[in-house]
């Protein structure tokens, strides 16, 4: 199923499909607020960009730089050129320690490597800690948005499920009560775990320090207790040094929910006395990319989310549609990149309104990446004829003044009941078309301007 | 060829051209004439509350703000510390359901009131996670404007073992969207600013 097709099932639901919209909008809002507190955020978000380009740049030297730090501080590095690798590094190291119970925190990277499933498989229990992670986790369901997993849910939604899972009320679903509920059954699988896994936000090559953001604790909790520490993060991780950690603490939080920072902001160097740390470096697609001028750029990403928030089509569709691990617009221009026939509609998911672009604090050029994908997945075949031919139709017509002023004059034309009709225009389903202006700018034009 | 070399060799080979290096100039970012106003502000929208006081006092106020907290780990203040202290080897699960976690920061971050704790040696790495309730302290003079001076802070000290920025008690809004202060860590937290 491609993405209209999903969207169009999400939309059924029209009620939720608003419920949706707003409350995206509400945290892209308290973005703005944060955003627009601080002098220098347009400076910040160019100078996220420049360091970013130097660490693509310096990539291959940052990397050994690091693995060189992490030894010094006597930290296991593993690289993983795909996810099988990742899974089997990451099964390996469990099953030598004996690791029967694992708490995870957020990782992106670990839902885009399938790890669970295969964790499972092998008879690994595997709690996601991150309360809308554990509510998706629970539904068996994947993550709808990278920083807010469960936006999709409702709370009485969430009020059934914690009955059935941990035994609470079910017609409680005051957002406190089942809060406390998860965190005192998860606080047990804290106590009881024999590794935690987490993600990386940053990882500083200089130092060989890992940095990770939450707001619930649970990173910490889950690397304070067990005995082993596995982190598990994609190449472009990389900030070449820890004062680069000034920019991009202060762009990542405001971006992602408005907040001036998240709650913890950890680093990690060495393992505890008596512990052990690994981490895993993960490739899967991402050199390559790195080879590929007009995308490169997205390899950025510090996984903020704004550019979901603020999309139309997002907000409207749902995370679900988009079929992909990360969905919104970089969901849409990084999973091409991985597999190009399973996700040549999403490029397509998009108005091309350049907000995403606006909004991303690294500012990756988004919506001109959705516009390439469209060219390139059309070129290699992967774009269904009928819309091929309607962008060819599109194209001559609005290429050629002749045929542009027949069909301005035709539209004028089409009976109202024509273009009213909410089966023949899709367009009418959800909102009603102005009505066409009975004369054409170009009519308006000759009439006002004074002849000369 | 191992994994590690597929992969350096594939990152030199799309090595993307040199840009500019950029990087703020040393006194850069918002800076606040009042730092101490602003820590307060900022604190408040993360859920905690800035508590000025005395070092003399401190005990006392600590005591005052929680007067049930019967689980305490105060290892600086000896006269509150009544659980097992840190040291090494210790299991770091006894500090569940630490009623009361204090701990000393090294400074605080005016823009986003983040406290920089660092870890040393591992010993309390668990406590201000596990504990209901945290408490902060920082002395006065510590107050930084951004996050551009904390981390040049931190890099010109000796690299910490582990360590973290606490800015208010855990949350979460994970349920529509909705604040809930008390998430998996503290419940409630107070920064007190010591003279
Ligand atoms: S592309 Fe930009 S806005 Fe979107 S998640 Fe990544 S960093 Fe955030």
């Amino acid at each position: 199923m491609g993405h209209a097709e999903a969207a169009t099932k999400f939309n059924l639901d029209a009620e939720r499909t608003g419920w949706h919209d707003k409350a995206l909008w509400f945290v892209r809002a308290k973005r703005d607020k944060a955003a627009a507190s601080i002098p220098e955020w347009e400076q910040l978000r160019t100078l996220a960009e420049g360091i970013k380009a130097e660490t693509l740049n310096r990539l291959p030297e940052l990397l050994e730089q690091f693995e060189a730090a992490c030894t010094r501080n006597g930290v296991k590095v593993h690289f993983a050129v795909d996810a099988k690798e990742h899974n089997a590094i990451v099964l390996g190291l469990l099953q030598k320690a004996g690791a029967k119970k694992v708490v995870k925190s957020k990782s992106m990277l670990t839902e885009e490597c399938g790890l669970n499933p295969v964790l499972y498989k092998n008879n690994i229990e595997v709690v996601d800690t991150d309360l809308g992670e554990r509510i998706v986790q629970l539904r068996h369901e994947p993550p709808s948005h990278i920083v807010l997993p469960a936006i999709h849910t409702k709370r009485e939604e969430i009020a059934e499920l914690f009955a059935k899972e941990l035994g609470t009320d079910p017609a409680n679903a005051d957002p406190t009560y089942l809060t406390r509920a998860a965190r005192g059954d998860i606080r047990k699988r804290f106590l009881e775990a024999d590794a935690g896994i987490t993600g990386v936000n940053f990882a500083i090559a200089e130092t060989g320090g890992i940095v990770i953001c939450t707001n619930e604790g649970n990173a910490d909790l889950g690397t304070s207790l067990p005995k082993l520490h596995i982190a598990c993060m994609g190449l472009e991780k990389f900030l070449p040094k820890l004062e680069d950690l000034g920019v991009f603490t202060r762009l990542l939080a405001r971006s992602a929910t408005g907040q001036n920072i998240t709650t913890y902001t950890s680093l990690f160097h060495k393992p505890r006395p008596g512990a052990e740390m690994h981490i895993v470096i993960v490739d899967n697609g991402r050199s390559a990319m790195m080879g590929r001028e007009e995308y490169r750029k997205s390899l950025g990403c510090i996984r903020c989310g704004a550019c979901m928030n603020t999309c139309p089509v997002y907000r409207r569709s749902g995370g679900h549609s988009y079929g992909s691990v990360i969905p919104g617009p970089i969901g849409s221009v990084l999973s091409p990149g991985m597999d190009p026939a399973a996700h040549s509609s999403l490029p397509f998911a998009s108005t091309l309104c350049g907000s995403c672009t606006d909004v991303c604090p690294v500012k990756i050029n988004l919506h001109e990446q959705l516009l390439a994908w469209r060219g390139d997945l059309a070129k290699a075949g992967h774009v269904h004829i009928a819309k091929r031919l309607a962008l060819k139709a599109a194209s001559k017509v609005l290429s050629n003044t002749t045929l542009y002023r027949i069909a301005a004059k035709a539209l004028r034309l089409t009976p109202g009941v024509l273009m009213r009709n909410k089966t023949l225009n899709p367009w009418e389903r959800s909102r009603d078309l102005p009505p066409v202006p009975p004369k054409t700018f170009r009519q308006l034009w000759k009439e006002r301007k004074p002849q000369s | 060829m191992t994994s590690r070399d597929t992969i350096l060799a594939s990152l030199r080979q799309n090595r993307p051209p040199a840009p500019e290096a950029v990087r703020p100039p040393s006194d850069y970012g918002i800076t606040y004439p009042d730092k101490q106003a602003r820590l307060a502000e900022a604190l408040l929208p993360a859920g905690g509350e800035l508590i000025p006081c005395s070092r003399a006092e401190l005990a006392e106020r600590v005591r005052a703000a929680w007067p049930e907290a019967k689980k305490i780990f105060a290892p600086s203040l000896p006269e509150l510390h009544n659980v097992p202290m840190p040291e090494a080897g210790i299991d770091p699960k006894i500090y569940d359901n630490l009623d009361l976690c204090l701990i000393e920061g090294r400074f605080a971050v005016a823009e986003n009131a983040a406290v920089w704790i660092p870890h040393e040696d591992g010993k309390h790495r668990s406590a201000p996670f596990l504990a209901t309730n945290l408490a902060l302290i920082v002395p006065d003079g510590q107050i930084l404007d951004n996050m551009h001076q904390a981390m040049a802070r931190i890099a010109a000290s000796p690299l910490p073992e582990a360590g973290a920025f606490i800015a208010g008690p855990s949350k979460t809004a994970d349920i529509e969207q909705c604040l809930v202060i008390g998430a998996h860590g503290p419940c409630m937290m107070r920064l007190f600013l010591v003279k």
